[in-house]
C-alpha cells in the first residue's frame, strides 16, 4: 500500500482543527512538535488503496520566521516535503486566507485547497465561484462545511487524485524594478527554478532564516540589494512585496467573490452578539456571569454523577471486605480497600466534574467566546503586566496547569511567556478541585457553589498581584502588542468537544492510574509500618514524618500530622491530597468526613483550602514550566508559591479567629 | 619607515609648539609631554637618525621637510578622530582629545579611511545636517522613549496633512492606510494581517476599559491596543 504524507495548513480560525478531525476521526495522536512544546496532531485515513498520514500544522497568517508557530510550519514544509499540502481557507474571509495559500503556491507546494465555512459566506451573502478560483490558481478547490461533515468524502478523493500531480508553482509579477534584480542575483547565485525564485524573493524580504542560507558574502549582497530596492522604490522593499501579493489575491478575489447585498449589508449574527459581549458596560458583568455559570454547572450536573461513582466505590470496597474477611490477614484486607481501592475512588469520583470543567473550557474556546474575553480583560491584565491572550492559558489553568503552560507558547514574546507561566499555578487547576469538595462537602453545604468560587477566585487575585510584582521585579519596561483576530462566533462542534474533554479526561485517568495510585500506595505503606502498629495512627512512619511538619502549620489552624502530610504528598499530584486523607482517616469511624469534620473546623478548612489552592505545583506542572522557562524559573516558582501559601493560610486564620471572637 | 607611538608622539608635539612659537627647544617640548630633557634629546637624536628633525644649537629643534609631512598626517588623524567622537558622537572635548591620542597611533587605514569618507560625505550631502544626526541628538538627549513619540508625531504631519493616528479615529469611522511606524516583528505581523496601503480600515467597538480597540479589516475583525493602534498613520475617509 503506498503511504503519502499530508499537511494541513491554514490560518488560525478556519476551522483547521474540525478539517483535521473529520480527516482523519478517531485515528489521531497528539504529540509536541520535537524540541518544543507546541502540540503536534497527526492522523491517518486510507482511501483508494493508499494511506495517507495527515500532519495538523499550528495555525498560521504568513510563512515568514516571526513566531515559533510560523518556524515550525515553515522548517516542516521545506524539509519534510509534504506530498500535498491541504490549505484550509476560511470562504468568508477569503482574501486573507488566501494570502497564506499565495504562499504556499509560491515555496513550491502540491496545493488543495478545502474552501470551509461556505455556510457562514452564504450567510453574509458572500459567493464564491470555486470553479473559476480552482483554474486561475490551478489546483483542486473542494467547498466544505466540516463541522457538519460536508465535502470530507470530495476532499479525500481529491487528496488522492492530486497525490501523483505535477507541482504547480505561482510566479508572482513583482514589477521591473524587482524582477531585474531577482534576475540579476538569479544568474549570479545560478539559481534558476522557480523554488529558488521563493529563497530570493524571502532573502530578499529581510527573513533571517532564508538571508542565513545564502552564506555571508552572498547575504551581504542580498542586504545592498534590499537597500538600493527600498531606496528606488521610495518603499521599504518587505513591505512593498507584501502589498505586491495582497494586489495578487485581491485581483484574483475580485474575479471569484461576488457579494450578493452589499450595499443594504446586515449587521451580522456574530456583530449582533458582540455588541452585549464586549459592550462597554455590559462585558466585564457578563464575563463573570460566564464563569461563575462554568462554575455552577460543573458541580450541580457533575455532584450526582460523583455521588454514584462514589457509592460504587464504597460498595466494592465493603463487599471486598466482607469477601475477604476472616481467611486473609488484615493488613492485606487493608491494603487492598483501604490502599487501592479507598485511594483510586478519592480521585475517580471527580472524573464527571473534571469531563464537565473540559467540556466547558473548549465549548468557551470553539465557540469564538475566548477571544472576547481576552479582549474584554486585556486592558485590566495589561494593568497587572499580563496579556490579554495570557488569559487563554490561565483559563486552560483551571482545566490543569501543564496544558496552561503549554498554551502559553501563543504569547509572543518570552516576558509575557514567563509572567503567564509564572502566576498559572495560582489557577486553581482541576486536581485541587477534589480537595475543596471534599471540605466543602462537609463544611459548607449550603454554599458549596459560592465558596468554591471564591477560591478560584482567590486564585485569580493572587495570580494577578504576583504577576503585577513579578512583572515590576524582572521587566520593569517591557511592553508587547496585543494583535488578536475575532473570529466570528458559531456553534461548537460537540464532535470535537467531547473527543477532546474525553482525551484530557483520559489522561487524568491515567494520572489517576499512575503515578496518583503509585502515592497513595507509598502512604498506605508508611501509614502501615513499622509493623505492628495501629495503621495510620502517630507511631507510623508517615505519622513521625507528618510530627515534624505539622508545627508549621499551626498558626494556619491545621497543625495536625495527616494534614501535613496530606500536603506533602500533595507534591506527587494535587489529587493525592485527597487521596492520602482517605488513606489516613479512612480506618476512623464514620469515614474520612467524620473524621474530618472532627478535626476542623470551617476556617481552618477554609484555611486548607487556601493552602492546597497556592501552595507548590504537582511534580508534573513543576517540569513542564522547566521545559517552558528554564530550572530557574521552576524553583523560584516552587519557592514563591510555597511562601506565598503559608502566609495566606496564616493571615487568613488568625484573622478570622479574631473577628469570630 | 614605521615609527614608535612615543616617537610619533615628539614629531607631532615638535610640528605643535614650531607651529605656535615658530620655534621648538628641548626645554618646551619636555615640559609639553611631561618628560625629562634627557628623553627628548634621545628621542631627537633617533628622529635625526631617521631624518625626520634636526638638532640644532642651544636647544632647538628643527623638522626637515619629511619630519614635517609625517607630523601632518599624524596631527590631522588626531583632529579628525577628534573631531568625530566630540561633533558627532557627543563626546566631551577633553574625552575626545585623550582618546585621539591613543587612537592616531593604532587606527586602521580602512576605518580612518572611512572616517574622512563619511566628513566629505557631510561635505557634500545636500541637507546642511541629515535627519538622522538631528534624530540621534533628539535620542541622546530625550531618551528613547520621547524620541519615538516625536517621530511618530512629525510623520504623521509631514507625509499628509489630514493623515492621523488609527488610535486617533472614532467608533464608526474609518480610515485608509498610509503607513505603518512599528519595530520590525510588529509591523511584519500587521503587514502579514492584510494592513497595508490603501486598505480600509474601520473601528467597531472599544473593549470595556477603553482599550483594546475592535477594527474591521477586509473581511475580519482585529483587535489591537491602542499602543499598536498608534503606529498605523491612516487618512481618515470623510463619509457621505
Amino acid at each position: 500500500m503506498s503511504q503519502f504524507k499530508v499537511a494541513l495548513a491554514g490560518n488560525p480560525n478556519s476551522g483547521k482543527s474540525t478539517v483535521f478531525n473529520a480527516l482523519t476521526g478517531s485515528k489521531q495522536i497528539v504529540g509536541n512538535w520535537a524540541g518544543v512544546t507546541v502540540e503536534k496532531k497527526t492522523g491517518s485515513f486510507s482511501v483508494e488503496g493508499s494511506e495517507f498520514n495527515v500532519i495538523d500544522l499550528p495555525g498560521i497568517y504568513s510563512l515568514s520566521s516571526y513566531s515559533i508557530d510560523e518556524q515550525i510550519a515553515r522548517d516542516f514544509l521545506l524539509s519534510e516535503n509534504p506530498d500535498i499540502v491541504v490549505a484550509v481557507v476560511d470562504a468568508s474571509n477569503l482574501e486573507r486566507n488566501l494570502y497564506f495559500v499565495s504562499q504556499l503556491l509560491e515555496m513550491g507546494n502540491r496545493v488543495v485547497i478545502a474552501l470551509n465555512m461556505i455556510d457562514v459566506a452564504l450567510e453574509r451573502n458572500i459567493r464564491i465561484n470555486s470553479m473559476m478560483l480552482s483554474k486561475l490558481l490551478k489546483l483542486p478547490v473542494v467547498k466544505m462545511v466540516a463541522n457538519q461533515e460536508h465535502g470530507v468524502k470530495k476532499l479525500k478523493k481529491v487528496i488522492a487524485e492530486s497525490a501523483h500531480a505535477d507541482k504547480n508553482i505561482l510566479r508572482i509579477d513583482y514589477g521591473n524594478e524587482v524582477e531585474e534584480v531577482l534576475k540579476k542575483l538569479s544568474i549570479e547565485f545560478d539559481m534558476n527554478s522557480l523554488e529558488d525564485r521563493f529563497y530570493i524573493i524571502r532573502a530578499l524580504e529581510g527573513d533571517e532564516f532564508f538571508l542565513d542560507m545564502f552564506g555571508n558574502k552572498n547575504k551581504e549582497l542580498l542586504l545592498s540589494e534590499t537597500n538600493s530596492l527600498s531606496q528606488i522604490l521610495d518603499d521599504d522593499l518587505d513591505e512593498f512585496l507584501i502589498e505586491k501579493r495582497y494586489g495578487y489575491i485581491h485581483g484574483l478575489v475580485k474575479k471569484v467573490l461576488h457579494r450578493t447585498d452589499d450595499i443594504h449589508s446586515k449587521i451580522d449574527f456574530s456583530d449582533k452578539i458582540d455588541r452585549f459581549v464586549t459592550n462597554r458596560f455590559l462585558g466585564i458583568p457578563l464575563f463573570f456571569f460566564v464563569m461563575w455559570a462554568v462554575f455552577q454547572i460543573v458541580f450541580t450536573v457533575g455532584a450526582p454523577v460523583s455521588d454514584i461513582v462514589g457509592s460504587i466505590f464504597d460498595g466494592i470496597a465493603g463487599i471486598l471486605r466482607n469477601f475477604l474477611a476472616g481467611h486473609t490477614p488484615e493488613l492485606f484486607i487493608s491494603f487492598l480497600t483501604d490502599g487501592i481501592i479507598g485511594g483510586l475512588g478519592a480521585i475517580l469520583v471527580f472524573v464527571p466534574n473534571i469531563f464537565i470543567l473540559f467540556m466547558a473550557i473548549s465549548i468557551l474556546e470553539d465557540s469564538g467566546y475566548m477571544a472576547r474575553a481576552a479582549f474584554v480583560m486585556d486592558k485590566f491584565m495589561s494593568m497587572f503586566g499580563l496579556h490579554g491572550k495570557s488569559f487563554i492559558p490561565m483559563i486552560l489553568g483551571f482545566g490543569c496547569s501543564i496544558p496552561g503552560i503549554m498554551a502559553a507558547r501563543t504569547l509572543e514574546s518570552r516576558k509575557d511567556r514567563i509572567l503567564t507561566i509564572l502566576v498559572l499555578p495560582l489557577m486553581s487547576c482541576s486536581a485541587r478541585f477534589p480537595i475543596y469538595t471534599l471540605f466543602v462537602g462537609i463544611f459548607f453545604k449550603n454554599y458549596r457553589g459560592s465558596i468554591v468560587f471564591s477560591l478560584y477566585l482567590i486564585g485569580i487575585v493572587l495570580a494577578i498581584i504576583m504577576a503585577r510584582l513579578f512583572k515590576s521585579m524582572f521587566f520593569k519596561d517591557e511592553n508587547t502588542p496585543l494583535i488578536m483576530e475575532l473570529p466570528p462566533y458559531h456553534l461548537p462542534n460537540w464532535k470535537l468537544i467531547t473527543r477532546y474533554s474525553w482525551y484530557r479526561t483520559s489522561m487524568f485517568i491515567k494520572k489517576a492510574g499512575t503515578v496518583i495510585l503509585g502515592g497513595v500506595l507509598v502512604i498506605w505503606l508508611l501509614a502501615s509500618l513499622p509493623a505492628g502498629i495501629e495503621y495510620g495512627s502517630e507511631n507510623s512512619f508517615i505519622g513521625m514524618l507528618g510530627n515534624i511538619i505539622a508545627p508549621i502549620f499551626k498558626p494556619a489552624g491545621f497543625g495536625f500530622w495527616q494534614a501535613s502530610v496530606s500536603l506533602l504528598f500533595g507534591i506527587m499530584a494535587k489529587e493525592v491530597v485527597v487521596g492520602t486523607l482517605g488513606t489516613l482517616y479512612g480506618s476512623f469511624p464514620g469515614g474520612v468526613n467524620a473524621a474530618i469534620a472532627n478535626v476542623f473546623n470551617p476556617i481552618s478548612a477554609y484555611s486548607f483550602m487556601l493552602m492546597s489552592l497556592i501552595y507548590v505545583p504537582c511534580i508534573a506542572a513543576i517540569s513542564a514550566i522547566k521545559q517552558e522557562i528554564g530550572w530557574k524559573w521552576a524553583l523560584f516558582n516552587v519557592i514563591y508559591t510555597l511562601f506565598l501559601g503559608w502566609g495566606i493560610a496564616v493571615i487568613f486564620y488568625q484573622v478570622a479567629m479574631i473577628l469570630i471572637k | 619607515m614605521e615609527l614608535s607611538k612615543s616617537l610619533e608622539d615628539y614629531l607631532e608635539t615638535i610640528y605643535i609648539i614650531s607651529e605656535k612659537d615658530g620655534i621648538a627647544r628641548v626645554k618646551d617640548i619636555s615640559e609639553h609631554l611631561n618628560v625629562s630633557t634627557s628623553s627628548v634629546t634621545n628621542a631627537v637624536k633617533s628622529l635625526s637618525e631617521s631624518k625626520l628633525a634636526v638638532h640644532e644649537k642651544y636647544g632647538y629643534v628643527k623638522l626637515t621637510d619629511e619630519g614635517i609631512k609625517q607630523a601632518l598626517s599624524i596631527y590631522d588623524k588626531h583632529r579628525i578622530i577628534s573631531n568625530f567622537f566630540s561633533k558627532f558622537l557627543g563626546v566631551s572635548k577633553n574625552i575626545a582629545d585623550n582618546d585621539a591620542c591613543e587612537l592616531e597611533h593604532s587606527i586602521h587605514p580602512e576605518t580612518y579611511q572611512k572616517i574622512i569618507d563619511f566628513f566629505s560625505f557631510l561635505e557634500t550631502c545636500p541637507e546642511d545636517e541629515p535627519n538622522f544626526l538631528k534624530n540621534f541628538r533628539i535620542f541622546c538627549d530625550k531618551g528613547r522613549d520621547s524620541a519615538e513619540k516625536m517621530w511618530k508625531k512629525r510623520c504623521s504631519k509631514s507625509k499628509n496633512i489630514n493623515a492621523v493616528k488609527l488610535s486617533e479615529l472614532k467608533i464608526g469611522s474609518s480610515g485608509k492606510v498610509l503607513k505603518i511606524i512599528a519595530p520590525m516583528r510588529i509591523r511584519k505581523h500587521l503587514l502579514a494581517l492584510g494592513i497595508i496601503k490603501g486598505e480600509k480600515i474601520g473601528v467597531i467597538r472599544v473593549a470595556p476599559f477603553g482599550d483594546p480597540i475592535d477594527y474591521k479589516i477586509k473581511d475580519y475583525h482585529l483587535s489591537l491596543r491602542k499602543n499598536e493602534a498608534e503606529c498605523i498613520i491612516v487618512e481618515e475617509i470623510k463619509e457621505n
